[in-house]
Formats: C-alpha cells, sequence, structure tokens
C-alpha cells in the first residue's frame, strides 16, 4: 500500500532520531543535524501560517507581548538567601496595578504564595508567571493565593499583566525601592532589584517554605511547590 | 501522569510517546510538562542537566542547540513550542 506524505514524514523522522547514536561527532554530524533543524523551523513556520495569518493590531501586540524573548538575558548567583522557615512573615502593604492597597495580613485564612521575581518584561520572569496563571486552579485547590512582587511601578505591572494575561495581583515594591524586598531578605544589592524568591505563608502568617533560586535565570521547581502546599494542607 | 524516566529510557525508542526534553529549572520546560499533566497524556521527563544522551539527541535534533523544552510526539520533534503546537502534534498523533 502506499505511504501518505504524512506516513513517510514520520517514518523518516524515527529513522533520522535513531542514527544520533550511530555517528561520531564530526563536521558532517553537525551539518545534517543543522539541516534537521532548519527543516524543522520551516515546517513549523508552514504550519503556522496555514493556522490563519492575524492582523495588524494583534500582530504588534504579539510584538510586545514577545519582547521578553529578545531581550539581554538576565544571569548571576544568589546574593541573599531568604528567610528560614518558620518565621513570621513580615507584614506590608503595597499597591496592585489598579493602585488597590493590598495587605499581606488581610489574607490571613488562605496559604499565600508570594513569588518575588526580579523585573516585569525579563525573559525567565515572564514565563514564570505565565506559568503560575495556568495554575491559578490547581493552586486554588490547595487553597493558595497567588501574589507577585517586583520594584517595577504600578504601571508597567498593568500593562505587563495585560499582554500575558496575568490576573493574579502584581505588586510594586517601588517606592520607597525595594522595601519589602529587604524586609524578606532578597533584595540583591548589586542590581536594584530581587532575588527570584518563593515563600509559601500558611493560614496563620508563618512562613513554611521558603526558596530563592541559586542562579536568578532559575525557575523554582512546581512539582516541589505542589508537594509543600499539599503537606501544609495535610491535616 | 507525569512520569519521571530520566536516564531509563533510550532517546530514539522511547516507551512513552510523549517526551519531553529539558530542566527543572525552566519555566517552558515546567509549562510543557504540566500541560501534558492536565490533559492526561502520558509521557516521560529527560532531564537534559544530568542525561547527556538526551543531551545529546537534542543537540542532534536542533542543530547543536541545548533548546529546551524539546519535545518528542510520536515522530514529531518541537523545539520551544507554544501550546497550540503542542497541541496539534497530540490531535495528529491521537494522544488525545
Amino acid at each position: 500500500m502506499a505511504m501518505t506524505p504524512e506516513d513517510r514524514m514520520t517514518e523518516l523522522s524515527q529513522r533520522f532520531s535513531l542514527l544520533e547514536p550511530e555517528l561520531k561527532d564530526s563536521p558532517e554530524k553537525q551539518a545534517l543535524s543543522i539541516l534537521h533543524a532548519m527543516i524543522q523551523e520551516v515546517r513549523r513556520d508552514l504550519l503556522n501560517s496555514s493556522a490563519g495569518t492575524p492582523q495588524d493590531h494583534s500582530r504588534s501586540f504579539e510584538k510586545v507581548a514577545n519582547l521578553y524573548k529578545s531581550a539581554p538575558g538576565m544571569e548571576g548567583l544568589a546574593e541573599n538567601s531568604g528567610l528560614p522557615v518558620g518565621t513570621q512573615a513580615p507584614d506590608f502593604t503595597l499597591q496592585d496595578a489598579n493602585a488597590n492597597p493590598v495587605t499581606l495580613s488581610n489574607l490571613r485564612g488562605k496559604n499565600v504564595v508570594l513569588v518575588f521575581y526580579p523585573l516585569d518584561w525579563s525573559p525567565a520572569c515572564s514565563d514564570q508567571l505565565s506559568l503560575y496563571q495556568s495554575e491559578l486552579p490547581e493552586f486554588d485547590k490547595q487553597d493558595a493565593v497567588v501574589i507577585g512582587v517586583s520594584v517595577d511601578s504600578l504601571y508597567s505591572h498593568g500593562a505587563w499583566a495585560a499582554v500575558r494575561d496575568i490576573t493574579f495581583p502584581l505588586l510594586a515594591d517601588f517606592h520607597p525601592h525595594g522595601e519589602v524586598s529587604r524586609l524578606y531578605q532578597v533584595m540583591r544589592k548589586s542590581n536594584g532589584f530581587s532575588e527570584r524568591a518563593l515563600y509559601i505563608i500558611d493560614r496563620q502568617g508563618i512562613i513554611r517554605y521558603s526558596h530563592v533560586s541559586p542562579m536568578i535565570h532559575h525557575i523554582p521547581d512546581i512539582y516541589e511547590l505542589f508537594e509543600q502546599l499539599e503537606s501544609i494542607n495535610k491535616p | 501522569m507525569n512520569n519521571d524516566s530520566e536516564g531509563i529510557l533510550p532517546a530514539g525508542d522511547s516507551e512513552n510517546k510523549v517526551v519531553v526534553y529539558g530542566t527543572r529549572w525552566c519555566a517552558a520546560t515546567q509549562y510543557v510538562r504540566r500541560y501534558l499533566d492536565r490533559k492526561d497524556v502520558s509521557h516521560s521527563f529527560r532531564d537534559i542537566d544530568r542525561d547527556q544522551e538526551a543531551a545529546d539527541q537534542v543537540r542532534w535534533w536542533t542543530g547543536g542547540f541545548l533548546s529546551h523544552p524539546t519535545v518528542k510526539i510520536g515522530s514529531d520533534i518541537l523545539v520551544e513550542p507554544l501550546s497550540n503546537e503542542i497541541q496539534l502534534a497530540l490531535e495528529k498523533n491521537n494522544l488525545v
């Protein structure tokens, strides 16, 4: 029976994948690998273009939303280790993107996942908060609310939340600059922004989980975060 | 659900039709793994920080880059895919 073009492509792709361990490192192997990657990209373009061409205004919007992909990278070792587990979470009030004051102690009775991140619009932060946005139903199941904090202004938070469809509060630790980040011992002296750090604060306001990313572009493991929430919720 | 099978399955011949190659600290990798969890798509995870064979396979597919996540769905290789591209590949391979 004749193969369909799709079956042929499947068969060829499988054969290509299996060849990797059989070829020794060489310029020829490298060239084949590059050609494969180029074909993949062309195929991807074709598949995406057949899905429809976006209108001009949505293209501009997409451009802004995707700025983070070409933005300068952010790397560096952690400079702080954060507050220890078991301590009372310092209370604070900061404004969200709509200028509403949010006070931590008003959230007693719920678990709070407090997410310190370096800056809006930066590469890894964009993906981290989108990840949490997609997990809001799971956080809700764990009786937890998510709150983001960075030193950006509320206007930056507003624009950034709009392009990334983020609905949980982003708080502006803007003035005095980084005051709450310092309170939680996650302010980076060398950069003027915070570490990438996570705290889980339980219903009584006690820090039950504390994690400062060892490398600033490293996102905490979400499976570990959920495990921690589950253990806090166990009777 | 997520099947953490680092270093066990040979890269070209895994039992799972869906294999996510990535790192534990990459948000996009975590996003893809959780996306598959939510869709109840059985998959395995290969940590390219700790699994040299998996890292070599990714470099082979991507022209030498250690792109993560790289997702193998059936015979489709998706490099740093968007969720609609994953969905399309899952449908094509009758996995949803």
